[in-house]
């Protein structure tokens, strides 16, 4: 029996039909400029995204939520949710807020990350050391150091020009990078009581593309939507160290570097 | 040197497909750099000064897909294009099943195209694993739970439906099993034969299976059961079952047992149903421990001793030591007196679990772990290790998020690095564990640490090989390449425990 175990709390009430992407257990629906994904035993559970078992994905052509809490496959397959089933994107406001307005400490998270992440030419952006053997990562891997000298320098624009677009996967690593970096900003805004929208809008407004699975992450990141894994990074940061570890491992294990990528440039908005 | 590239337009591959093609590229013949890279325009400049940008990537749509392949030679470069199209269309090799086998996206889907079916071998996230292991067992499966994060009630539950049906349940947590002749999972490959196996630890199992086999005996069956199935609230329930058809299966002349030490309850039932067989018993519990005096009970202290002494059950005529066995004779020392502690990285955790029991035995020494056998001697950092330590690198806090160390050498090549970099180290000593699932050839990865570790210090490197010559890696090839760069390497792991011993017995004297 098909099951819904999680519904994103931004997915319009509409019939969407519109397929961007397929992957092997996640489908892209596009709707006003923005993707919505369905996934079956796939994590992150974000506030666009719609957690499902037992379904044949690749079936599946489209979607709609309705007003009585429904969610209705191929017109035909109708699932009911709860409130329990929606994702809570304010929790990340809520965790970020507590430690207001006491600064986080990421020196833990900092020290983490260096020992847990390997061969990424992200790295140097914490490290400040050049660490990669492959040619290509070598050569990324010099382009981020200049970049994140921008950033140092308080050139906000250049930086993120300079990490939009750059490196491997199918969102490309500085994009990543940039997405950490937006929700990092966005948690010191919520726990320090500062103000980085300024900063945040020029960084997201510059790293926008024709890439619309990073566009979708970026305005994810912007706004502040953050994925439960980073709740809880965010939660472990404020008041549960022996969480820390958890946390990071699973946000870790999101794509092949996403992960990674997006928890380097998280504790970038720290430097 | 040439460059060959390609795009692929309208394609979808996810992040992690497009960097294992990547990483797959760059190991073919003649390759030395490739990428296979979402086309971005910013990502021009990065491929201009890699040599890799060509006129197609101009032409590229945002967001295709860029294959480029640095070669020594055009044809080289031309076939790693097409081998990636290969892939890309048909799947990686060892990503994917073969294209003749039959895929199902439900276990009923996969009884529908394979009715014959007798066993389920399930690797789920852990909180979909128990619903799915009792719908494998409902349709009247033997279940293999490859998937850990399952409770002890789940487990429980699991395995008394299991027994009630006169059904396997291996796992939990279950990493290997060769049944029928069929390894599964992380499994070696075995002659069979008439030696009967059931362990409640996997690199135990593998370790003695591959032992048996090069010492020329072979296996009927190899039970695993999930490390917790020795305890209380489990009651040891597969591991009597499997013990029960052990006894009587007609293939079976000789039983191993092997289990970190059960709850006494469960020593109890397994030691009524030895006392009422014939058949002989070798049992290993991995710590010393005391049994009543049985016939046909053996108890043993190491996996190698396990697996000398069932071979020798079955054959009774066979010689102590066969050649694969023989220990290596001329040991370095380290020259600086400085040198003088242990550092222990294990993939296996039964080998890390059993390495320190014996180290412990053979010096007098304790180490610390991140799995000890005493709560005690826990690591305070597992990340930062002083004095003697034996680490687990298969544990939870290392593999969450990366793959086990088996297949994926990179932490483990680190951490050999990083003790290297210690003026105290005296020994390294680490596993190597071939067969199904492990790296397909790891020597690759080790050798140029290893060279460099011998080249910069006088550390002592001693790796125990677990493999057999049937494996899908070269056991010998891998044996040979790791002496080669400068390590010692024993066949067993009790034999590279001893040697690592008699290093430390050594620098000890003489620094006092």
């Amino acid at each position: 029996m098909p099951q819904l175990t999680c519904i994103g709390d931004r997915i319009p009430c509409a019939r969407i039909d519109a397929v961007h992407s397929r992957y092997e257990r996640t489908v892209n629906f596009l709707h006003q400029e923005s993707l919505i994904s369905l996934h079956t035993f796939s994590d992150p559970r974000t506030a666009l995204s719609v957690h499902l078992e037992g379904i044949d994905l690749p079936s599946i052509r489209s979607i709609e939520r309705t007003p009585d809490s429904s969610l209705i496959l191929n017109d035909q397959i109708k699932l009911d949710f709860d409130e329990r089933h929606i994702y809570p994107a304010s929790a990340f406001e809520h965790a970020a807020r507590q430690s207001f307005p006491t600064a986080l400490d990421v020196s833990a998270l900092q020290a983490l990350l260096l020992r847990q992440i390997i061969d990424n030419p992200l790295l140097v952006t914490l490290s400040g050391v050049l660490s990669c053997s492959g040619i290509f990562d070598r050569v990324v891997e010099l382009k981020f150091r200049a970049a994140w000298n921008y950033w140092q320098q308080g050139q906000y624009l250049t930086t993120a020009l300079s990490f939009k677009g750059r490196g491997k996967g199918s969102s490309p690593a500085g994009d990543d990078f940039l997405c950490g970096l937006l929700l990092g900003l966005k948690t010191r805004e919520y726990s320090e009581g500062a103000d980085f929208s300024n900063i945040r809008t020029v960084v997201f407004e510059a790293a926008l593309g024709n890439n619309l699975i990073v566009n979708t992450l970026l305005n994810h990141a912007y706004q502040g939507w953050a994925d439960s894994d980073f709740v809880a990074l965010v939660q472990s940061l404020n008041n549960d160290s022996n969480g820390l570890h958890s946390a990071v491992q699973k946000i870790l294990m999101h794509g092949s570097s996403s992960g990674a990528d997006s928890l380097l440039g998280f504790v970038g908005a720290w430097s | 040197m040439f460059i060959q590239t390609h795009i692929l337009d309208g394609k979808y591959l996810d992040s992690v497909k497009l960097m294992l093609i990547s990483k797959e590229l760059r190991k073919l013949s003649g390759v030395t750099e490739a990428v296979a890279i979402t086309a971005t325009v910013e990502n021009k400049d990065i491929l201009e000064a890699t040599g890799m940008l060509t006129a197609e990537f101009q032409n590229a749509t945002p967001g295709a897909i860029y294959i480029a392949v640095h070669a020594d030679l055009a044809d080289d470069a031309k076939q790693a294009i097409n081998t990636a199209m290969d892939w890309i269309e048909h799947g990686i090799p060892g990503e994917h099943r073969a294209n003749s086998q039959k895929t199902a996206r439900s276990l009923s889907g996969a009884l529908d195209a394979l009715p014959e079916a007798k066993l389920a071998l399930i690797s789920v996230a852990g909180k979909y694993a128990a619903r799915e292991a009792m719908k494998a067992l409902e349709a009247g499966l033997h279940v293999m739970l490859f998937s850990d994060n399952v409770s002890l009630e789940q487990e429980l539950s699991l395995k008394q439906y299991a027994v009630t049906n006169g059904l396997l349940m291996m796992g939990p947590d279950c990493g290997t099993a060769i049944i029928d002749g069929v390894p599964l999972a992380f499994a070696n490959v075995v002659r069979s034969g008439k030696i009967g196996m059931v362990s409640a630890a996997g690199t135990g199992l593998q370790a003695v299976s591959s032992e048996i086999h090069n010492l020329g005996g072979g296996i009927s069956q190899a039970f695993g059961t999930g490390g917790r199935d020795g305890k209380a609230e489990i009651g040891g329930l597969m591991l009597l079952q499997c013990l029960d058809y052990l006894i009587q299966d007609n293939d079976t002349e000789v039983i191993v047992l092997i289990a970190k030490l059960p709850h006494q309850g469960v020593i109890d039932q397994l030691l009524k149903r030895i006392q009422k067989t014939t058949k002989p018993v070798v049992i290993n519990f991995l710590k010393q421990c005391s049994l009543p005096e049985y016939p046909n009970l053996y108890v043993t202290e190491s996996l190698t001793q396990t697996a000398v002494q069932a071979y020798k059950l079955w054959k009774a005529d066979a010689t102590a030591t066969p050649p694969e066995l023989k220990a290596e004779t001329t040991l370095p020392m380290p020259t600086s007196p400085l040198r003088k502690y242990l550092r222990g990285l294990y993939s296996g955790g039964t080998l890390c679990f059993e390495a320190q029991g014996l180290f412990a035995a053979a010096t007098g020494i304790t180490c610390e772990s991140n799995a000890p056998i005493d709560a005690a001697n826990t690591m305070a950092d597992v990340w930062h290790s002083s004095g003697h330590s034996i680490i687990d690198v298969g544990a939870d806090e290392f593999t969450v998020g990366r793959p086990h160390p088996m297949i994926d050498y990179s932490l483990r090549l680190k951490m050999l690095e990083a003790e290297a970099q210690h003026k105290d180290v005296a020994v390294l000593l680490f596993d190597v564990v071939l067969g199904y699932g492990a790296h397909s050839a790891p020597h690759l990865e080790l050798i140029p640490v290893l060279k460099q570790i011998k080249r910069d210090t006088c550390i002592v490197m001693i790796a125990s090989v677990i493999g057999t010559d049937l494996d899908p890696q070269n056991r010998m090839e891998v044996v040979t390449a790791l002496r080669d760069a400068g390590a010692v390497v024993c066949t067993g792991n009790a034999e590279a425990v001893a040697l690592a011993a008699t290093v430390i017995n050594y620098v000890s004297r003489n620094s006092q």
